[in-house]
């Protein structure tokens, strides 16, 4: 595996040694471990195959399903849906996967050991509580549940898993792009923190087509405001949780704002949303997500006094401010410009791929986002590697989510009590 | 256009992918489909067209393409039954044409300028290019490189099946009149608009003007100067390739060279772009797959003539000789270059 060569915080070689498991936990993992790497970019290996079932099968289980596909001696076990078009769909591209339209039929399979939980976030809760009661490993999409009440019964079910592992589907924690950028901001590069920017921006009608009218409910959760976190919880969720990473820091308040500017369907969850958060000590971000618009995407931005850093997924930027030092690594970075604005590209191993003249195929991560969170988990799994994102993380992504989402329909600042951060047990 | 009818709607939606522009034109007479409805049908084609541009794109770090183009050599991927056969019939196409379709084309690509410059640009006698090099693994659904040198470019097939992919998404949810384009070059017309009952009408611009091979379908004035014109209906794709439709010329002196390349001549690749006192060429064909639309319509101006094993699918018909004579029979050379149109 090629972790060593993209992550310069994880590049202990350590983590590569044949780790057996114990084989006392209910898991039905035995002995895994990771072929050695084959170069950059290459995908993982197990040596030893590892069943999964994936549980929801819209568009997020199906990418699941493509970035799985990558992974050698993983297997799509079963697959589970209770919509019958979206099961089909996901039957067409793992075939060899049992399809039900009840996920405890997969659960009660003692040769799978671990499940993707991308149903819709109300339905979590159920599913997480009964696949880690039948001692499956879960990674669970972000955020974790709809209500704090069930936030906290998720991290608490994780907690008291204790020997299966839990990861929340939050993307920004194992991407090798986000983890280099965090190394480059902990080593000072961009000083001191000043402000913090995020944005999520998407021309989509975040409806489904009603082509069963029994089905229309549930495939149009996200416009139901009874289960629905809007854009602030079900996107912003995702990206909250990078500045808790980068600013080490939870906010004690958010304001927030909503409004339908396209979308004048029927619906009433917001189309276009801004936020502001305060994490104290003058420190302040802003948030703004829509659905009617797709100008620059999805990204977030840490602001610092010597320096800007700007992260896209896929690909990330240091923007340098004129009096800041210059360091050594920057002689082999590649820089795009942005208008007035010249970026360097974040690359990992810049130096080693410029020695070998494939300094441009290390622009761009190798694999979507989605890919090294799954990777990510299946490496925890069978290497006992350290969870990229736990279920504590996910609960306070969440909570900071929800309480977002009720700024927004209330137009208000609502304050974040800290003691919902914290799990009871 | 459809006419406007009391019950009908219409909606239009579009999409940036694989390098240009998808339009979906979307018609219903049905009562009860509310433009609610068809926006979000719309979405998922638009959902799907931007899931497969991830896939398949040669230009994206992380797209599905370039995981292959990266390991194949190593050790085979796997693949979804869906990409699995767009390469089977890929393949297929290559064998039909005698290689003059060939998706193993992005080093010759590379060479001439159309793709990203690379760190390094290989020479003459490192250029591999060659299907025969791709091993596809029936059973377990992989795909494998024989020769490490290979690199898959699926710039002439991946528009038209991310149309089929769209088309059978609108089946599904029983959209029975509508038109999609990728970049105007590859078009599936889906039953047939209420006031023209022949099909859709497409027009493929005059290539004097050697404007890019174009579809637009709604303006009758514009219609009346067409030359060329198809009726699509019931699911039939159309494809057009011309080698003006894209052309670098990397050195002022130089002629411009086209995107279209014979990738049987690694030397000499460039199948030339028309002077511009010479009558422009262009391949012009119908069939019920745009995929297959879409590849046959490069190895058609490639090979210059109909191939023995071109597919019964495949309708290739003279344009009628009594049309604007700008666009009747283009020659090249003695070889017939235009072919094709098919007439409703």
């Amino acid at each position: 595996m090629n972790t060593t060569a993209i992550d310069p915080l994880t590049s202990n070689p350590n983590r590569r040694e044949f780790l057996a498991a114990t084989g006392a936990g209910a898991a039905a993992v035995a002995a895994l471990a990771i072929l050695p790497e084959l170069g950059f970019a290459s995908a993982l290996r197990l040596t030893d195959p590892m069943n999964l079932g994936v549980i929801g099968i819209g568009r997020q289980g199906r990418a699941i399903l493509a970035e799985l596909q990558k992974i050698e001696n993983v297997h799509i076990a079963a697959i589970c849906d209770s919509d019958p078009s979206r099961l089909k769909s996901g039957q067409r591209r793992a075939q060899e996967a049992e399809a039900t339209d009840d996920y405890r039929p997969l659960l009660d399979r003692k040769d799978i050991s671990a499940v993707i939980v991308a149903t819709p976030t109300h339905l979590h809760n159920q599913i997480v509580a009964d696949a880690l009661a039948a001692g499956k490993h879960v990674y669970c999409e972000a955020p974790l549940a709809h209500t704090i009440k069930d936030a906290h019964a998720i991290a608490q079910s994780a907690k008291n898993a204790n020997n299966l592992v839990f990861q929340t589907g939050m993307q920004g924690r194992s991407d090798p792009v986000y983890t280099l950028a965090n190394s480059f901001k902990r080593s000072g590069a961009i000083r001191d923190v000043v402000t913090a920017r995020a944005q999520y921006h998407r021309k989509t009608t975040w409806r489904s087509p009603a082509s069963d009218p029994n089905h229309e409910k549930l495939l149009n959760w996200k416009l139901n405001p009874d289960v629905s976190l809007g854009l602030a919880g079900e996107m912003g969720t995702h990206q909250f949780d990078v500045l808790h990473w980068y600013l080490s820091r939870y906010p004690k308040s958010v304001r927030g704002t909503g409004s339908i500017r396209l979308h004048s369907d029927g619906r009433s969850i917001a189309d276009t949303i801004q936020c502001s958060f305060d994490y104290g000590k003058g420190l302040h971000a802003l948030y703004d997500a829509t659905i009617a618009n797709s100008y620059e995407g999805k990204y977030e931005q840490i602001v610092g006094t010597m320096g800007t850093i700007k992260l896209a997924w896929t690909h990330g930027w240091l923007f340098k401010e004129a009096d800041a030092h210059t360091q050594g690594w920057e002689v082999y970075a590649n820089r795009q410009q942005f208008f007035n604005e010249e970026g360097i590209t974040l690359i990992a191993d810049a130096t080693k791929l410029a020695a070998q003249g494939k300094l441009k195929q290390g622009i761009g991560l190798p694999h979507p986002a989605l890919y090294y969170a799954l990777e990510s988990f299946i490496k925890s799994i069978a290497n006992q590697n350290p969870v990229a994102c736990s279920a504590d993380e996910g609960l306070r992504a969440t909570v900071v989510g929800i309480k977002t989402n009720e700024a927004v329909l209330a137009g208000n600042e609502i304050t974040i009590d800290e003691t919902l951060f914290k799990t009871e047990g | 256009m459809p006419a406007p009818s009391p019950t009908s709607t219409t909606i239009r939606s579009a999409v940036h992918a694989m390098g240009t522009r998808f339009e979906f034109v979307l018609h219903s007479e049905n009562e009860s489909e509310s433009e609610t409805n068809l926006r979000a049908i719309s979405d998922e084609i638009i959902d799907e067209i931007t899931r497969l541009d991830h896939q398949l794109s040669f230009f994206r770090n992380d797209s599905l393409l370039s995981h292959i183009n990266r390991t194949a050599a190593a050790h085979p991927v796997r693949l979804d039954p869906e990409i699995f056969n767009l390469f089977r019939n890929a393949l297929q196409v290559h064998r039909d044409s005698q290689g003059a379709f060939d998706i193993t084309i992005a080093p010759l690509m590379r060479k001439f300028g159309f793709r990203n410059s690379p760190d390094k640009i290989e020479t003459n006698s490192e250029i591999v290019v060659g299907s025969q090099h791709i091993i596809l693994n029936k059973k377990n659904h992989t795909i494998a490189f024989a020769n490490p040198g290979l690199a898959i470019d699926l710039g002439g097939i991946a528009k038209g099946f991310a149309l089929d992919q769209a088309a059978r998404i609108l089946d599904q949810a029983n959209i029975t009149c509508a038109l999609i384009h990728g970049g105007t070059s590859t078009v599936i017309g889906i039953g047939a608009p209420p006031n023209h009952p022949t099909g859709w009408r497409i027009a493929i611009a005059d290539h004097s003007q050697h404007k890019s091979p174009t579809v637009a379908a709604d303006d009758d004035n514009q219609l009346a100067q067409t030359p060329l014109t198809a009726d699509l209906k019931n699911h039939t794709a159309l494809s057009v390739s011309a080698p003006h439709g894209r052309t670098i010329t990397n050195n002022p002196n130089d002629e411009p060279v086209s995107h279209i390349l014979d990738p049987r001549n690694i030397i000499n690749s460039s199948v030339a772009a028309p002077a511009a006192n010479q009558p422009p060429f262009a391949a012009v064909l119908t069939s019920e797959s745009a995929a297959l639309a879409d590849a046959w319509s490069t190895a058609l101006l490639v090979l210059a003539n109909r191939p023995p094993n071109l597919p019964e699918s495949i309708t290739t018909i003279l344009p009628n000789e009594s049309a604007n004579a700008d666009c009747t029979i283009y020659t090249v050379q003695g070889h017939l270059r235009t072919t094709v149109l098919q007439t409703a």
